[in-house]
Order: C-alpha cells, then structure tokens, then sequence
C-alpha cells in the first residue's frame, strides 16, 4: 500500500540564528518552495501534516490560508518531537493510498534559535515533576544518560562520538545549506568545551531559524513531475515497552542501549522486502552523536558494539559501504527536528545530492527520534 | 563541600497518582508502587502496571540502596541549574529492590558504573528532595 506514494519535492528556507520572517513565513516559504520543486502549484494541494513542541509553530490551518488553498481534506498537527517526521510522511502517504488527499505538504517551521529553543523546554506531563526539581531538565542530558551506558555496554567511548560528530562535518563543509562548515578535527573536538559530560559542543545538534517541507503525492502522479519519484517503500512508527510518561521519563525503560530503532527496524525491513544489507544511505535522526551510533546497531546496519570503528574507519563516508548523514545531520546542518533529515533522504534517492550525492542510492532508510519512541522510513527509486 | 543547593521553581508538581510518594519522601521513606498482579516494583507512580496492565498497587518502602546504572555531569547552565548549581552530576540508580529512581549525586565523589550509593534526604522548605551519595561519603548537610 505504502508503495503506491511517493515523495516529489522538498522545500527550505535558509537556517539563519535570526530570521526576520515570523514562523508563519517560514512555513509557508518552505511549502511553496517544495511544491516549486515538485512543479506543482497550491491549487493541486488538499492535505498539511505538521507537528510542533510546546506550541513553538504554527497549524496546518493557518498555513493553509496562507497559500491560499481552497480544498482541504486532510490536516494532521501533532504533539511530537523528533519522534514526527517519518511519522508524518507515513500518515500523508496512507491518506494518498487511501483517498483521503491528492497531494500533502509535511513541514515543521520553528525559530529554533532566536525564539524558544527545544533545547530548554520543559515538556508538560506527569513525568515532569521527578525531573525539573532536582534540574533534570533537558532533553540533552537524558540522551547524555542514555549513551553513557550504551558506550559503556558496548564497549566504546568517546573517540567513537568524536568520529560521528568529524564525518558529519566533513558532508557539511559541501552543504551550503549547513550552519556548521568549518572543518572538525579530534583536536578541535578534544578542545571543545563539555556541556553535559559526555557530550561536548560538537556532539550536540545547532538549534536554527528555519523551515523545511516536502510534499507527498502518489507515485503515478509523481511520475508525471519534475524530478524522480522517491518511493515510500515503507513507513512505521514505534514505541517500544514501558516508554514513559513524556519524552523525558525513561525510569521504566529496561535498556538505555538501545533505542526504539530495534523495534522499528523489523517493521520497515518486511514492509518495504528489504534485508539489513540492501539499505545504500543512511540518515539517521542525531539531536546528538549517540544517537547515530545507536541508530546504526538498532537498524542492524552495523554489529552491536561496532558502530564507531564503522564511522573511524570512513564506512558513513561517500566512498564508504554506507553514506549515513550526508547533508552533515542535525548536528552540523542544523536543527529542523529531522524534517531536513527526511529531504535529505529525499534528495539522495533522487540523485540530487551534487558534491556530497552518494554513489549508490536505490535504497535509503532514514528515521525519527532519539529514545523509547521514533518512526522511519524506507525510501527507494521507482521500481 | 558546599551544601546541595536548592534549585529555582523546584517544588515538584504533585498530582493524585503521585502524592504519596512525595509524602514519603517527606517522612524520609521512599516508597514504590508494587503491582498486585505480578509483584513488578515501579517508579514513577502510575495506576497502572506496565508490564501486566493489572492497576492495583500497594505501596512498598525501599532502602534506597543500589547502584549507579549510568550518570552525567551538567557543566554548562540550562534549565534551571544556574553556575551556582554547578558542575551537577545526576545519577540514575539501580535499586536493590528492583527498579530505577534519579537523583543528584552529593557530594559528587567519582561516580562510576555499579557503584553503590545510599539515599540522601534534604528537606526543603515544602519538600523534600531525593538525592544519593556514593557508599561511605559522608554528607556535609544530610
């Protein structure tokens, strides 16, 4: 079913640390860049799907009347994170196979940076009351909870998320998108300063201005357009056992070694008739270094335990065995909560990637989310 | 050593599902939610168990006891650790009797994988918090 949508186009806006557009702006500049890219106009779209925390965007709705759309069947905000954007790509793609909507833009706007910053919230919910009183209080230090154990577990350290954070910025350094171009060397990593032991400066993603969106339509009338089809060969959501009371309560959480991608990956593998060893890129959801490095043993693209020799030894790179992050992730692109992470995905599988296009591209998994829950996807080329 | 410090806004929101917890904590007890279909021990209090679904529960103390599962050291302020507050290490302990709580480590010592910390109670004006210390400190404020 899936395999009947596919996505056409991809839109942004710049990442800047201070837009003077209102987020609205932001949302609507996105949509109509994507639908630009797609060759399709506002009048060929019925359905928005978007997600925000804490209320730091705007509703489908207002971006509706924005762009002037006259006929929408199909709108879906949600209260997710970085857990939505695969998530929101699943929905529109069922609502195109379904009947329910033609065309859907998927978009998430936010002034990451010069407004409220996801980084700093604190998220509503009965979880938060064992947390904010004694400064347990950002997202940052729970997945920093997390991968101290999972690197303990597995064996490795910081050299592995010091190698995540340097190949990263070596794909942004051929991004003019990216906020983060300078080059990253283990001196400079060394010398970075620690912001929640054991993450540093560069392990953590940059919060930005921005907005980014693409638009999902069926594969027969994403034939007709202006690029080729990125096929929605699988999509899935999943929260594995005991997964909390809000995104920062992990107390009944059995494992903190892995993620909600070992649940997933099983899902995305059988719907899209895929194998492990099929998937060519990689773009993994990296709020912070770890969570790559977790991606990558929980999809079962690297052994458990081996995932930073992969990145050390230059396997995420273009001439690699699998390019993972190759816009530079949110950690040197910057931080549009994975919906970049998505279009990237996108881009890859059209063969659009330029300086940093990955040699082989017929099969990318890209996913959504850090901890007990998250979504991904399989996208490929028109089969 | 300096004294723990209390942190702004930091009187925990107390719901219905949670308040005798807090209360325990209080009479320096902490007390967790054992479910009355399987016996799992569980923390934060919910009314239900998520391992069996079964949503009776009694309450049970615990020692406080355990060991460090994992912990991180805050360096820079956010939030609402101020530079006072800092560094801060939170822990997230192993209890003995089965199930997990968080704290801040005071005093700070070297945490390390599997170490055994007790519990420490500091009452605050209108709580009081939960914090831990690695076996055979001693607190300066306790």
């Amino acid at each position: 079913m899936m395999a009947d949508a596919a996505v056409a186009g991809v839109g942004y806006t710049q990442l800047s640390a201070a837009s003077e557009q209102s987020v609205l702006g932001l949302a609507t500049e996105a949509c109509a860049a994507a639908l630009n890219d797609a060759g399709l106009a506002s009048a060929d779209v019925d359905g928005i799907a978007s997600f925000m925390v804490m209320h730091d965007s705007v509703p489908t709705q207002a971006v509706a009347t924005v762009l002037g759309l006259d006929h929408m069947r199909f709108s879906l905000d949600i209260d997710l994170g970085g857990q939505a954007p695969c998530h929101l790509v699943t929905q529109a793609a069922a609502a195109i196979t379904t009947g329910q909507a033609d065309a859907v833009l998927v978009y998430r706007a936010m002034k990451g940076r010069s407004g409220p910053r996801v980084g700093a919230m604190q998220f509503s919910g009965p979880g938060g009351q064992y947390r904010y009183p004694i400064g347990y209080s950002t997202y940052m230090m729970y997945v920093a909870m997390w991968a101290r154990r999972f690197l303990y577990e597995t064996g490795q350290g910081e050299e592995d998320l010091a190698a995540v954070a340097m190949a990263q910025r070596s794909y942004a350094m051929a991004n003019e998108r990216a906020f983060r171009r300078k080059p990253l060397t283990k001196d400079l990593y060394d010398a970075s300063p620690l912001v929640v032991d054991p993450f540093r400066s560069p392990d953590c993603t940059i919060e930005v201005d921005g907005a980014c969106a693409l638009v999902v339509t069926s594969l027969e009338r994403a034939r007709d357009l202006r690029h080729p089809p990125a096929l929605v060969a699988a999509g899935s959501y999943r929260a594995g056992p005991s997964c909390g009371l809000d995104i920062g309560d992990h107390l009944e959480w059995a494992d903190y070694t892995r993620n909600y991608t070992s649940w997933l990956a099983p899902d995305l593998y059988r719907q899209a008739g895929v194998e492990a060893a099929d998937i060519q890129v990689a773009e993994i959801y990296d709020c912070f270094t770890s969570t790559v490095l977790m991606g990558l043993e929980g999809l079962g693209l690297c052994e458990r335990g081996d995932s930073g020799r992969f990145v050390r030894s230059g396997q995420t790179l273009l001439d690699g065995r699998l390019p993972t992050n190759t816009h530079g992730g949110l950690l040197a692109e910057g931080y549009l909560h994975g919906m970049n992470t998505v279009a990237e995905a996108v881009l890859q599988v059209q063969g659009r990637g330029g300086e940093r296009q990955a040699p082989r591209h017929d099969v990318c998994i890209v996913t959504s989310g850090a901890l007990m829950d998250g979504s991904g996807l399989i996208l490929t080329v028109d089969r | 050593m300096s004294t723990i410090p209390a942190l702004p806004h930091s009187t925990p929101d107390a719901d219905l599902d949670s308040a005798p917890f807090w209360q325990g904590l209080r009479e320096h007890r902490i007390l967790l939610q054992s479910c009355s279909g399987c016996g799992h021990l569980r923390c934060p209090p919910i009314p239900g168990c998520p391992r069996c679904g079964v949503r009776t529960s009694e309450l049970v103390p615990s020692s406080g006891r355990g060991q460090i599962y994992s912990w991180i050291t805050v360096h820079q302020p956010m939030g609402n650790l101020t530079e006072e507050a800092l560094p801060c290490t939170i822990v997230t302990v192993q209890l003995q009797e089965g199930c997990r709580l968080v704290g801040r480590l005071h005093p700070t010592g070297e945490p390390g994988f599997n170490r055994p910390v007790t519990p420490h109670f500091i009452d605050r004006d209108d709580w009081t918090e939960l914090a831990f210390r690695i076996d055979g400190t001693v607190p300066d404020d306790g």
